[in-house]
């Protein structure tokens, strides 16, 4: 967790160097805030609001409309948040309240997501990327070739693939998410992999391997 | 402005992958974990939590809507089976009252009107009438509806007129036969 990240709301709640909370974190937060805890609220938010901007952006490309989509659905989800009850799906209700609603602005507008073409993804990725865990020798160019390879997958496969790695939801969650059976997201995600390998070539995927490795 | 998002590369040991992936197919997804666009703009978390804060509060103070809807509700479930048992009630009591009223309706035309042509006929003669009206109320339904049937089935059209009898006794023979009728079938 960044200094930069954590919420100023002026409010003392505990810091964690992680915020990715399980969901008994979460249930414990929201029992908190739901009992006016303000500074349980924050953490919520800490926690969720850059996964649901990073997804909404991995949508509709637009960083203005993911922000403005990001603080729209945390404010309905702050207004229900009292009849709320926990199963332990708040992150499926949160992020569906969040997909549900870019559909709608999307449909308001009248517009199609717009596919982004490798050399506009390119800056994205040469920012903030040296504190990225063991992979940091994967340069710009191929990280830019593959996220343009996403791209390039059926909606329904990258769909998972953006609520894995950028809403950081697990497999279970994206299964609750979709409302889908397990087996079907895991075949599904088997299968973009499969495809991303087919579109950046063996030599590609074997250099991640070995970096990785 | 960016800043980076607070979540960490997952340990795919805590989110399998689907068996079929090999090594390579795993490099690709941990590579994508950590090549994932997932820059934010500064201070959204401020912002958001700002905005939705002021949500909160008002929703903490608000009655939660099924505390204030649950004995609305409630009241109007009752209201509902009040009106229908007093409906029911009320249904079941009218029923045979309009039935009996239509019975004696009939028999008033049929039976008492051709009594109140002769002025001149003693009282004593019509005591069977008169009987008949000091019934109660489910004895007269039995009778007046045993009388009506039988007329309408024919009783008394064999009578015989007897010379020199008045249109009076004619009238009470009918009636006797009547309910000599009435009593047969009943």
């Amino acid at each position: 967790m960044t200094e930069a990240s954590i919420p100023k709301c002026g409010l003392e709640f505990p810091r964690q160097e992680d915020f990715h909370l399980d969901s008994v974190d979460t249930t414990h937060l929201i029992t908190q805030a739901i009992a006016g805890d303000d500074a349980a609220w924050c953490a919520i938010v800490a926690e969720y609001a850059p996964r649901v901007h990073a997804l909404l952006v991995s949508n509709c490309h637009d960083h203005d409309l993911a922000e403005e989509i990001t603080q729209s659905t945390f404010c309905t989800v702050a207004a229900k948040l009292q009849s709320y009850v926990d199963q332990g799906k708040f992150s499926s209700w949160l992020f569906r309240i969040a997909m549900n609603r870019l559909r709608d602005e999307m449909r308001r507008r009248k517009r199609q997501a717009i596919p982004v073409a490798a050399e506009v993804l390119r800056p994205v990725f040469k920012t903030g990327r040296e504190d990225r865990s063991r992979h940091d020798k994967i340069d710009s160019d191929t990280a830019a070739a593959l996220w343009a390879a996403v791209q390039g997958l059926a909606e329904a496969d990258q769909q998972v693939i953006h609520l894995r790695h950028m809403a950081g939801l697990s497999f279970k969650q994206i299964a609750e998410q979709l409302e889908h059976p397990l087996g079907t997201v895991l075949a599904r995600h088997f299968r973009a992999l499969k495809r991303l390998r087919e579109a950046l070539g063996d030599e590609i995927a074997e250099d991640f391997m070995s970096r990785g490795s | 402005m960016t800043e980076n998002g607070p979540w960490t590369p997952r340990n795919s040991q805590q989110d399998p992958l689907d068996p079929r992936c090999d090594a390579v197919d795993a490099a690709i997804d941990a590579a994508l974990d950590a090549t994932a666009p997932r820059d934010i703009p500064a201070g959204l978390v401020d912002r958001v939590s700002m905005a939705s804060l002021q949500q909160l509060r008002e929703a903490q103070f608000a009655p939660p809507r099924r505390l204030v809807f649950r004995p609305l509700a409630q009241l109007a479930m009752a209201a509902c089976v009040l009106l229908a048992v007093v409906g029911a009630f009320w249904l079941v009591g009218r029923q045979p009252l309009l039935e009996g009223r239509s019975v004696a309706r009939r028999m008033a035309t049929e039976v008492v009107l051709p009594v109140s042509l002769d002025p001149t006929g003693s009282v004593a003669r019509f005591q069977g009438l008169k009987r008949v009206s000091d019934l109660d109320f489910s004895g007269a339904i039995g009778n007046l509806e045993d009388v009506v049937f039988a007329v309408r089935n024919g009783a008394g059209s064999a009578l015989v007129v007897s010379p020199g009898q008045t249109d009076m006794e004619t009238i009470e023979n009918e009636l006797d036969s009547v309910r000599v009728v009435a009593r047969m079938d009943g």
